[in-house]
């Protein structure tokens, strides 16, 4: 990647060559069609690359009308969720009230499995709201988080300047923010693109008629493995492309090599002072974020006048959650807890080891970098049918997929928290003879330790949903199987409460991190003293 | 407080002779010519340069912005590769020396690790160059962060100290090792003047009991004079040298030497040499 920061008065670094990339690219896929071809993991789990290829061709006539509905929600789903994203963070920055009060919506929003989001939707609106609403909310949380960084990554002393001047907070917004924030932007864009197709794609999962996701989960069901593995080779290279194509607008906007690489929004608004002072904010916070997302779930409910046999209040959970179904649910809740957070740790752990190991050895990093930044954005909804068909349908396959959907984003975010190291840290310890080693363990970890609570945080309502995705589409059990069994038996207290739990776990594990996080920073002393 | 350091200073110098197999090593510069690939063409950091240092000497590079002098340390600490030229510590390659723990450093940016304590900061080096048997790292570090004046802040942390005070620690982080060979690239830029004189007077003290070879960057001409035996007077785009200024000053220097009319008449020689680059 050519995004590495060069420092001032070194050699540049050679041009990036592209043959390695092509060389592990053309490797892999010899090897899926070798592992294919010999069954070597078991008949009808692997189909070898030719059989794909050629039921692609097959299938050619049922694509387009698929692509286009999916499509058509996704894109409907991006605009509407990044719209209201940007208009979000500037209303933050220019009204800082507003933050307060709305950030722990957006974080519930955000940490709310799309699978436990889909009923609830789908009680409110028609099918094709509903999917446009999923994909929506799937964006807007990474888009707000990257245009807030943005905006406010504008220097004290920049806005000084205006001031002095006699400009005003709008004219700081116009002539300073907004372009400080557009790389910011865009890479929130970059995250999102992806993001949209997913939720579009998992709103198909769970109803509809056309679409990817319909196509993919009938597939699944008629053991048609090939087909499968089509439709989310064509779900993973429409994902890539949309991560690329706003990849490539970055970084022709950034001027200097100084763009974002991936997004780390902060833990919490920054809130300084002694010990005391920072819990009692922090309590405030959550205290006003719970209020507002109680608030806002009443005005969804009897706001938009909706059927109480289906839609439920706060109030109709929490009597749910006490009263006689409670069993029922906290079990499920056991059963996807701890495979949710081995799959979190296991992931971040195999992360951090491939960052380390991608930042002592740039070459490995080269061929391979690029590589992952197309994996990460692989849709959910795609891999998790695939590795449905490669791993069966027992607890395993809910520890690898959420293994899987940290690993990718966690290593691109490690990676970037190890190079972050100002370049005169890394002469000093040079000059002292250190070596690449020495260097990692002294310099680079430390620093880096920060980004890595950063991915754990973003990561971990991804985690809990590639685990109810494995859970609903394939073993049954946990929330993700419950939900679905409640629905099918019209039990839609269950679904609510179920999707509330889901949603407090993901929000609880989102906040104790984001704590963590901000310890860490001050530890570790990147925001000051 | 000056026996205090004095007395430190004492333990520092006794020390040295098993710190380092010994004081100052000969820098030498041979037709070093760097050039920086840009997007458009490339820049001519620096065009045949060649300086000789003695063992135990101090140079200073001084010059307006751009004129490579800083590009020049980094050559000379083995940061960096020239595009053509020769360098050699000690009739080796600046490799060597760097991976031998034979020199010292401290930069315009402090370049502290946030998380270490002004102790464990100037600790840093030692860590990483083993000490030789018998030296006293803690008495070192006690010492230097009484000389750089920061005593009482000893476990405060990067993040809680002064844009001044993250130098003084960096300076004391450059000497901790006992290095043969001393780098530094303008560290005393952002000191208030008081504390400037006063570290430049320690530095040349701790200068002249070590015999540690020196090379200085500054932008200032009356700190390049005070402390150095030779000013390079450097000129920019391409870097060149325009003129190798003798110091005639004897040592030991203190405060008193800055009002000798001798101190004003190299300092003008300098400052001509300097000017009439610009035209």
């Amino acid at each position: 990647m050519n995004v590495v920061s060069i420092s001032p008065g070194r050699p540049r670094l050679p041009r990036w060559e592209h043959w390695p990339v092509v060389a592990i690219l053309v490797g892999t896929l010899g090897v899926w069609e070798l592992v294919g071809d010999t069954n070597l993991l078991g008949q009808q789990t692997v189909p070898p690359l030719h059989a794909v290829i050629s039921q692609l061709w097959a299938d050619r006539s049922l694509y387009p009308g698929n692509i286009a509905a999916t499509g058509k929600e996704a894109v409907l789903g991006f605009l509407i969720g990044n719209a209201i994203a940007i208009t979000l963070a500037y209303l933050f920055v220019l009204f800082a009230p507003a933050e307060r009060a709305l950030m722990g919506l957006m974080i519930a929003l955000y940490s709310m499995p799309a699978i436990a989001a889909l009923p609830v939707l789908a009680a409110a609106f028609s099918a094709n709201t509903a999917k446009v609403t999923l994909a929506a909310m799937m964006v807007m949380f990474p888009t707000l988080i990257n245009t807030l960084l943005g905006l406010r990554s504008v220097d004290r002393a920049m806005v000084d300047v205006v001031d002095v001047f006699g400009g005003n907070r709008l004219t700081v917004m116009r002539r300073i923010r907004a372009r400080a924030a557009l790389p910011y932007l865009i890479l929130g864009l970059q995250i999102s693109a992806p993001a949209a197709l997913l939720g579009a794609v998992l709103a198909e999962f769970v109803g509809g008629t056309k679409g990817l996701g319909v196509f993919m989960l009938n597939s699944l069901a008629q053991f048609n493995v090939a087909r499968t593995w089509g439709a989310g080779l064509v779900a993973t290279v429409l994902a890539s492309a949309a991560f690329f194509v706003f990849m490539i607008i970055g970084r022709r906007i950034a001027a200097s090599n100084a763009a974002p690489v991936v997004g780390l929004g902060p833990a919490m608004g920054s809130i300084s002072g002694p010990r005391w002072r920072r819990i009692a904010a922090l309590t405030a916070q959550v205290i006003v974020g719970v209020a507002v997302v109680i608030g806002a779930w009443y005005l969804f409910v009897d706001g938009l006048g909706l059927n109480p046999l289906f839609a439920k209040t706060p109030a109709d959970v929490w009597s749910i959650i006490t009263g006689p179904s409670a069993g029922r649910i906290w079990h499920a809740f056991g059963q996807t807890v701890p495979v949710t957070v081995a799959g979190l740790g296991g992931g971040l752990l195999a992360a951090s080891a491939g960052a380390i190991v991608f930042v002592l050895l740039p070459s490995m990093e080269r061929a391979t970098l690029p590589l992952a930044l197309v994996l990460q954005s692989v849709p959910l909804a795609a891999s998790a049918p695939v590795l449905i068909t490669i791993f069966g349908r027992g607890v395993a396959v809910t520890i690898i997929i959420a293994t899987i959907v940290t690993f990718f984003p966690s290593l691109v975010t490690v990676v970037e928290g190890l190079r972050r190291v100002p370049g005169a840290s890394v002469d000093v310890l040079e000059v002292y003879g250190a070596s690449r080693w020495t260097t990692m363990w002294r310099a680079r970890i430390p620093y880096a330790i920060p980004a890595f609570l950063a991915a754990a945080r973003l990561v971990a309502p991804l985690a809990l949903l590639g685990v109810m995705i494995a859970e609903w589409l394939a073993t049954g059990t946990g929330l993700g199987g419950d939900m679905q069994n409640a629905r099918f038996l019209v039990e839609f207290g269950i679904v609510w409460a179920e999707a509330a739990v889901a949603t407090a776990f993901a929000v609880a594990a989102y906040l104790l991190i984001g704590v963590a996080e901000a310890f860490a920073n001050r530890r570790f002393g990147l925001s000051g003293g | 407080m000056r026996p205090a350091i004095a007395a430190a200073v004492t333990t520092t110098t006794e020390s040295q002779s098993t710190a380092s197999p010994s004081p100052g090593a000969p820098i030498s510069v041979t037709g070093v010519t760097q050039r920086f690939g840009l997007k458009d063409g490339s820049v001519t950091a620096l065009d045949d340069v060649s300086v000789e240092i003695p063992s135990g000497g101090f140079v200073a590079l001084v010059g307006p912005s751009g004129c490579g002098k800083s590009t020049l340390l980094r050559l000379i600490a083995g940061l960096e590769t020239p595009t053509s030229g020769a360098l050699t510590i000690d009739q080796s390659a600046p490799e060597r020396a760097r991976k031998t723990g034979q020199l010292g450093v401290a930069f315009q940016d402090p370049a502290l690790l946030p998380w270490r304590s002004v102790s464990d900061n100037i600790r840093l080096p030692l860590q990483i160059v083993a000490p030789r048997k018998g030296f006293d790292v803690e008495a070192e570090v006690t010492a230097l962060v009484e000389l750089v004046g920061l005593k009482g802040f000893e476990r405060a942390r990067p993040g809680q100290l002064s844009g001044g005070m993250r130098q003084r620690v960096s300076i004391a982080r450059a000497l901790v090792s006992h290095p043969r060979v001393l780098l530094l690239d303008e560290p005393f830029g952002a000191l208030d003047q008081m504390t400037r004189y006063r570290l430049n007077v320690e530095l040349q003290r701790i200068w002249t009991e070590r015999a540690t070879t020196t090379v200085l960057v500054t932008h200032s001409v009356e700190e390049a004079v005070f402390l150095a035996d030779t000013v390079v007077v450097m000129t920019p785009r391409p870097g060149k040298i325009r003129a190798v200024i003798d110091v005639p000053i004897a040592r030991p220097r203190d405060e008193g030497t800055m009002r000798t009319d001798e101190f004003r008449e190299t300092v003008d020689q300098v400052v001509e040499r300097l000017y009439h680059t610009a035209e």
